[in-house]
């Protein structure tokens, strides 16, 4: 056995996992070679030292800590379970509260619009029955003195509704009917403002907007009268009442009143 | 804390252990077994007494490979919680302990990846100080204890400056007693491989450590 080959068999000659024929060829070898002698002296005193890094540390009791984690759900399999546990603990330490503040702020910022606009046509399927390509208004037709309305929140959403939904404007009505409601334009017209009412509450409201105020009332007449005998008035009333705004509210009065 | 992506990067780890061959534990009984199966069976408190039986050697390993309490009882947490979650998966084919251990190691390793070049050389000898300061046991004599704690810094400073490699093999064998096999189990690389990771590692801190180790006036 060369020194080479004993140099690195000191290790595990020290470790005692050599066979004794090896183990003596080392022994044979360190006995003549002061330089094997004194690596194997030094790192004899290392291991002793490192030997001496044994035990001597007393870690803190994280038996409580770690149930306490995995009762929350954090040691469940799945990401959710982690990530749901993972911000509880965030929501628990100190920015808990402005975190959460600021996300039920952006929450509502986000989606209230959206509610309100669901509110407005809950349920119903689009229909374009009632348009044709020559009755349509685009949103630059429409006159923009028409689009200002006695309410803020009346106003705002007859916008909204003017510019999503154009097509569903016609471009002209009669908005009072002669004699006798019995005449088929006036009837096509009370058709086509009960089924706008039961799909968008707010267009309904912009169509309403544009009558002329002396005979708006007159008109109304008819037309709650119109939806009285159709059986829709109730429903016309409901969805009047569910968009909050005052003038709607009144409206919604002659609806109800309507025998 | 736990970080989100550790249970991902642990993954692999877990899937491999069933690759494992099983081994006869030379007559010897896993002393955690009756724990085990009892903790699997859904009692809590089985897992508890294992974290309690556990925790001081895992806590001991992860001060040493980390060099910071703090860190230590993070990914001692860590641990145990990955233990929680996949440890259905462990079957007995080599000690309970030594796969403790190995996801100890691997809770270390990921720690040290997150924690990336974050700490500075200071914060990092302040805390070998506070790693040495840990040793003293109560009663001892106050001047033994201290020379003992000036060491003990020493020695945690210098392992700590090894590769990370080299690292864990020594302190599983020299520091915490594994065997060779249990080392070769609980790092994933062959009983030649950490022979030689010993042998470098005990060769480099013999080096660093020569005026402690050498005999008084070599002159070396």
């Amino acid at each position: 056995m060369t020194h080479r080959h004993v140099e690195r068999r000191l290790n595990d000659y020290l470790g005692g996992s050599l066979s004794q024929r090896e183990a003596s060829h080392v022994e044979d070898h360190v006995a003549v070679c002061a330089e094997c002698r004194r690596t194997l002296g030094e790192l004899r005193r290392t291991v002793e030292l490192l030997h001496g890094l044994r035990g001597g540390l007393e870690g803190p009791d994280l038996a409580d800590a770690v149930l306490a984690r995995i009762r929350s759900g954090e040691a469940g399999d799945s990401l959710h379970g982690r990530w749901w546990a993972g911000a509880s603990r965030l929501l628990a330490g100190p920015l808990g509260a402005p975190l959460a503040t600021a996300a039920v702020g952006l929450l509502l910022f986000a989606v209230l619009p959206r509610i309100e606009i669901e509110v407005s046509v809950p349920g119903r399927e689009r229909s374009a029955a009632f348009v044709s390509d020559s009755t349509v208004w685009t949103p630059a037709q429409v006159p923009v003195a028409r689009r200002a309305t006695s309410s803020p929140l009346l106003a705002r959403r007859v916008n909204e509704a003017l510019s999503r939904e154009p097509s569903r404007l016609p471009r002209s009505m009669p908005f009072a009917c002669p004699e006798s409601s019995s005449v088929e334009p006036c009837r096509d017209q009370h058709v086509f403002m009960t089924r706008l009412a039961m799909d968008n509450i707010w267009a309904f409201l912009a169509q309403i907007e544009q009558v002329p105020e002396p005979r708006r009332d007159d008109w109304l007449s008819d037309l709650s009268r119109f939806a009285a005998e159709s059986g829709d008035a109730a429903d016309v009333a409901a969805r009047l009442r569910a968009t909050g705004d005052p003038q709607a509210q009144r409206l919604a009065i002659r609806f109800e009143q309507v025998r | 804390m736990s970080h989100p992506r550790m249970a991902a990067m642990t993954q692999p780890l877990f899937d491999r252990t069933r690759s494992i061959p099983a081994r006869e534990l030379a007559g010897t009984s896993d002393p955690d077994r009756e724990l085990v199966e009892t903790w699997r069976k859904g009692e809590l408190e089985a897992f508890a007494a294992l974290v309690r039986r556990h925790q001081r050697r895992v806590f001991g390993l992860l001060l040493r490979m980390l060099g910071n309490r703090e860190d230590a009882e993070d990914a001692a947490q860590d641990t145990f919680l990955n233990l929680h979650r996949h440890g259905h998966r462990f079957r007995f084919e080599s000690r309970f302990s030594t796969f403790v251990y190995r996801v100890a190691v691997n809770a270390a390793l990921n720690r040290r990846r997150s924690l990336g070049r974050r700490r500075t050389q200071t914060e990092a000898f302040g805390e070998v100080h506070a790693v040495g300061q840990l040793g003293p046991k109560p009663g001892a004599d106050p001047e033994a204890s201290l020379i003992g704690d000036r060491l003990r810094a020493r020695l945690t400073s210098e392992v700590l400056a090894l590769p990370e490699a080299l690292r864990a093999p020594v302190i599983l064998f020299d520091i915490e007693g594994l065997s060779y096999s249990e080392i070769s189990e609980v790092l994933e690389v062959a009983e030649g491989t950490v022979k030689s990771r010993i042998h470098r590692a005990r060769q480099a801190l013999r080096t660093r450590l020569r005026d402690l180790v050498a005999p008084a006036g070599s002159g070396s």
